[in-house]
């Protein structure tokens, strides 16, 4: 079987290469989606918890805080 | 009858835990079986007599289009559970469980449709196979779309948890539209209970590839499961451990 | 299991099989709808209209395509093992168009109940086999068609 052979797929390789590449994008997407959503959702919950540290150690520092932003 | 294993299991926290043991070996198995079916379907195994190279697709569609239908069987199973018992895990499993089912029946389409342009000389016809897997892909996206509508999180478990149930009623319909009426599509090759109707070399890549799938997407369903796990039970101080743990981890 | 619970099961049973029933009803109702051909016998009965677009269902008669030497038209024969109806086409066939081979077909039947079509699908069965062993299969049954005379002599 030569290399031609084998991307040609017997006339059929446009189709057969564009299911296998479907897929392949699809299962990766699949992966680095929920990937990204971990870290997207493990920066959001330290910045929450921070910030709940702060309010409950320095009650008055977070009011003044809060007053200057509005 | 005792009860204490099923509250047990549907902890979030021991979910997270043993997860994360199971994981990798999912993952693992999973992308050793995929090399060995994509390397027995490519390679090793013979064209088909009537369809010749074209045939090699059957081993990305026959598993998608499966997992396609086993994943929103999870899918309703979990949200079933979920509503009756009030567990939360359960609901947590039927979100994960929605995104992955989607993928998987849009590649059943897509390759589908890749299959019946060369050999039935038409991308897409609206048989009741045909027609039955898109209304799928409809249900996903609906179960998706209505759980996002809702402002509180439970609420949304609960109303979109009872359209996954009612959509089951679609899934034998998919199975049996080949056999109930007459489609373009054709019957089921290795659901039969006969002699698969397969060469040998042909099963054994399609066996690989439906295993690696299914194992794929569990790996995929526990990953999305343990985000939702992590989002939802943020107040709890074991979560608040793991997350700020990792920030300690990094900044090593 | 507590009340609740049990309250909450009820009303998951009753709404799939609620459900279930009434799609069942609909589909059952709409069988001749859903169905995507028409066999050839169905035709020969009057059940399927003329002169509009339908579907037409069967297997290629062997030795029954006759091809134009100067266009693209092809004529075959379609059956269900019951009827036969004679099919018109011009245009490419499928990869898969073959004798003996299942087809469906869209377009018109007409009042002397020709089909003319202007569409052509393959529709493929469920074994899968390599060349050389379809190669065999047919060997060996042309061999048990040669062999059985004899037996009988």
């Amino acid at each position: 079987m030569t290399m031609h052979e084998f991307f040609d797929m017997g006339g059929y390789g446009f189709y057969v290469w564009s299911c296998y590449a479907a897929t392949a994008v699809v299962f990766i997407a699949l992966f680095v989606m929920v990937k990204s959503q971990r870290s997207r959702l493990v920066k959001q919950l330290q910045r929450q918890y921070r910030q709940e540290k702060r309010a409950t150690k320095e009650p008055e520092l977070k009011a003044s805080h809060n007053a200057a932003q509005v | 009858m005792n009860w204490q294993w099923f509250h047990r299991l549907s902890s979030p926290k021991w979910f997270y835990q043993i997860s994360e043991r199971w994981l990798p070996w999912v993952m693992g198995v999973s992308l050793v079986l995929m090399a060995a079916g994509i390397y027995q379907g490519l390679f090793n195994s013979v064209p088909d007599y009537q369809q010749g190279e074209s045939v090699r697709i059957m081993y990305l569609h026959v598993p998608t289009a499966f997992a396609s239908m086993m994943f929103y069987m999870v899918m309703a199973i979990a949200a079933a559970i979920g509503y009756i018992w009030r567990i939360k895990l359960a609901h947590m499993a039927a979100i994960s469980a929605a995104p992955v089912g989607a993928a998987m029946t849009f590649l059943a389409l897509f390759t589908g449709a890749f299959w019946g342009k060369p050999m039935w000389g038409t991308w897409w016809v609206w048989d009741a196979r045909l027609t039955s897997e898109l209304i799928l892909l409809f249900l996903y996206l609906g179960f998706i779309s209505l759980h996002q509508a809702f402002e509180d999180r439970e609420v949304g478990d609960r109303a979109a948890g009872v359209l996954a149930m009612v959509g089951v009623v679609n899934i034998p319909i998919i199975h049996f539209s080949v056999e109930w009426w007459n489609t373009l599509h054709q019957g089921a090759t290795i659901s039969k209970f006969e002699k698969p109707s397969l060469d040998p070399s042909m099963l054994i890549a399609l066996l690989l590839m439906i295993f690696a799938v299914i194992l794929f997407c569990s790996a995929i369903m526990m990953y999305r499961m343990r985000n939702e796990v992590l989002s939802r039970e943020n107040n709890k101080s074991w979560v608040k451990e793991v997350v700020l743990g990792k920030q300690i981890g990094k900044m090593k | 299991m507590k009340p609740l619970r049990k309250r909450r099961l009820m009303f998951v049973l009753s709404i799939v099989i609620g459900v279930g029933a009434a799609v069942a009803l609909g589909l059952f109702a709409m069988k001749q709808n859903i169905n995507l051909f028409y066999s050839p016998q169905e035709i020969v009965q009057g059940n399927a209209p003329k002169n509009t677009l339908i579907r037409l269902g069967g297997l290629v008669v062997a030795g029954s395509v006759k091809r134009a030497p100067d266009s693209l038209k092809v004529m075959f024969d379609l059956t269900d093992n019951a009827e036969n109806i004679t099919v018109s086409y011009e245009g490419i066939l499928p990869d898969l168009f073959r004798e003996g081979q299942g087809i469906v077909t869209m377009g018109e039947l007409k009042d002397d109940g020709n089909f003319v079509a202007s569409e052509v699908l393959a529709k493929h069965d469920e074994n899968y086999m390599s060349p050389e062993v379809a190669e065999a299969i047919k060997k060996a049954e042309a061999e048990a068609k040669a062999r059985k005379p004899k037996t009988y002599n």
